[in-house]
């Protein structure tokens, strides 16, 4: 899971995949956006086959928020 | 449509529906489906919304609407105005205190809520008494929603509305911390839509992104596709950009610098994995065949970025306002577009001078005032009635180029507003901080505090976790991404104000 959230991320940032840790900071560490976190989060549906709603993302702050939502969404 | 037949946004939805009562205005993803509503049926539709209203009580009413771009949500806003009743868009990003404050302040009865927002409006049936109805979004038919009273209320008559008559209330940020009513009336509103010439075609394809609580969504996705007749497709969240791009196949976009900025990155990450893919080809990846123009406002727009999507094929036009000029002040076309230093030419109709350095406005499109804030209001304007739109710059050519800032608004790059105090106000209880300052550094929000000196050893961890708990509280936009801390006090002004312009970023970043 972590490695394919990583191939995706780095079509929104410079950075080598193994640069982004479980534990890194959306905002703060990987200077995405706002917006670059809402397009990711279209790409993250297309390749799991999940919906995400907008309003569930308030509480996504790092790479692990977003593996664990990933993971609530598929079950 | 001879614009000079326009006063009222009323005469906007009427015209429009005589011209092509057939040709679908609006278009929106239902399921696999895709929904339209026609110009004929949007005449018919706003009419029966305004029936409805009229058994909502005695007067104008003042009508709420929570949620985000929808064929029901802008067929139940113009269902609002057609007949001169109030439309009052609220961020629904907002916290649901300041939802209940923003409605209360505005003197909603009556309110059009996404089906979201159900969980909310459930507790604001006690909480809010003055909410004498709720109406949800949707035009399926069932007990209080849209659809029944599309499908119970026959079309009223079309009443007499006059041009000066509020229309509809957008808060924006104000700078003490509290946001403001605009009251923008249907003059204001035409006028701002027919301010310049030959920008459209009933051929033309909209895709709508931006949030419709603000001005520039308004008036340039909205009242603008209506007078050209042209189709618009909403966006139904920014999350399918992307997809929605492929599937509407726009000719035209309204963005702001933030979207520009990031979808530029992407694309440059892409041409670093194939670098012998040339731009314009993977422009048109991203951005679909059709798109012919991007129109940006709300914020800085770098030239480079100008330049960069040029390259890409896609002219990207620059346009400065305020939601008190609802909001088009200066504009560009593809036939005269911006230098990349300026922000476009003063809209027709417009006057703008230059006093100590501010840019003072004069127009047509100047809004009556903020609702129920008449000192608000006389601080905007200089006692010969010029707006005061609080940005330093000058004219030339009847060009605008921006300086800078008088007022102290954060300007962040997605077109928010964000009020410094607001954020400041946050930090206030805690006993460690003497002093605090909030402040954009490189795009960011910034937070610099002083501790009082007996709390320096704990400042570090008690600040960091104080800006947890504030950025769990506001929408993501406003959340504080960098801290300062200092160990001298911020300068002062003789009147012991902090010298904002002068005190930020000597603290140590954490």
């Amino acid at each position: 899971m972590l490695d394919k959230i990583r191939e995706i991320m780095t079509r929104y940032v410079e950075l080598d995949p193994e640069q982004i840790q479980e534990d890194s900071r959306l905002a703060e560490d990987l200077a995405l956006t706002s917006f670059a976190v809402m397009s990711m989060m279209g790409d993250f549906e297309e390749e799991f086959g999940i919906t995400v709603d907008e309003s569930e993302l308030t509480d996504i702050y790092t790479v692990k928020d977003i593996m664990d939502y990933l993971e609530k969404k598929q079950a | 449509m001879k614009t000079n037949e326009l006063k009222t946004i009323q005469d906007l939805i009427v015209l429009s529906a005589r011209e092509r009562p057939d040709k679908a205005w609006l278009k929106e993803k239902a399921g696999k489906e895709i929904a339209e509503k026609t110009f004929g049926q949007l005449l018919e539709d706003t009419l029966r919304i305004s029936a409805w209203l009229q058994d909502q009580g005695d007067g104008v009413i003042h009508a709420g609407l929570l949620g985000t771009s929808s064929i029901a949500y802008i067929t139940a806003l113009l269902g609002c105005v057609i007949n001169g009743n109030v439309a009052v868009p609220i961020d629904p990003q907002l916290s649901p205190e300041e939802i209940r404050d923003n409605l209360n302040r505005a003197d909603v009865t009556v309110l059009f809520y996404d089906r979201r927002f159900q969980p909310l409006v459930e507790s604001m049936r006690s909480t809010c008494p003055w909410i004498k109805s709720y109406v949800l979004l949707t035009t399926e038919a069932g007990t209080g929603s849209l659809g029944e009273i599309l499908e119970k209320n026959a079309p009223a008559k079309k009443a007499s509305v006059g041009p000066r008559q509020c229309a509809c209330i957008l808060y924006t940020s104000g700078t003490t911390g509290k946001s403001k009513g605009v009251m923008l009336s249907h003059a204001n509103l035409i006028d701002n839509a027919t301010c310049c010439d030959n920008e459209g075609s009933e051929n033309d394809i909209l895709l709508t992104v931006l949030p419709i609580h603000h001005a520039y969504c308004l008036t340039c996705d909205v009242l603008l596709s209506l007078r050209y007749g042209a189709t618009l497709c909403i966006n139904d969240s920014l999350i399918r950009l992307t997809q929605n791009i492929q599937l509407f196949k726009p000719t035209k976009m309204l963005l702001v610098p933030l979207m520009v900025e990031t979808i530029y990155r992407r694309i440059m990450v892409e041409k670093k994995k194939n670098p012998l893919i040339p731009m314009k080809v993977i422009g048109r990846k991203v951005f679909g065949k059709d798109l012919g123009v991007i129109f940006c406002g709300g914020a800085y727009l770098s030239p480079e970025l100008t330049k960069a999507y040029e390259k890409m094929g896609i002219p990207l036009l620059q346009g400065y306002g305020m939601t008190e000029c609802s909001p088009r002040i200066a504009s560009s076309s593809q036939a005269d577009p911006s230098t990349g230093e300026d922000v476009g030419r003063v809209v027709k109709n417009c006057r703008v001078k230059i006093v100590d350095g501010e840019i003072l406005v004069k127009s047509p499109s100047v809004m009556l005032g903020y609702y129920k804030n008449e000192a608000a209001t006389r601080e905007m304007f200089t006692e010969d009635g010029w707006l005061k739109t609080g940005d330093l710059g000058y004219e030339k050519d009847q060009r605008i180029y921006i300086t800078g800032r008088r007022k102290n608004l954060i300007i962040l790059s997605n077109g928010e507003n964000i009020s410094p105090e607001e954020l400041e106000n946050r930090f206030a209880g805690s006993e460690w901080m003497a002093e605090i300052m909030v402040y954009s550094e490189n795009g960011q929000i910034t937070a610099e505090a002083y501790p009082f000196p007996e709390y320096a050893a704990k400042a570090e961890t008690l600040f960091r976790r104080k800006v947890e708990e504030i950025n769990k509280s506001v929408t993501p936009a406003k959340r504080i991404l960098r801290m300062r801390l200092r160990d001298t006090e911020f300068e002062k002004t003789t009147s012991r104000k902090v010298k904002r312009s002068q005190s930020g970023g000597k603290g140590r970043l954490l």
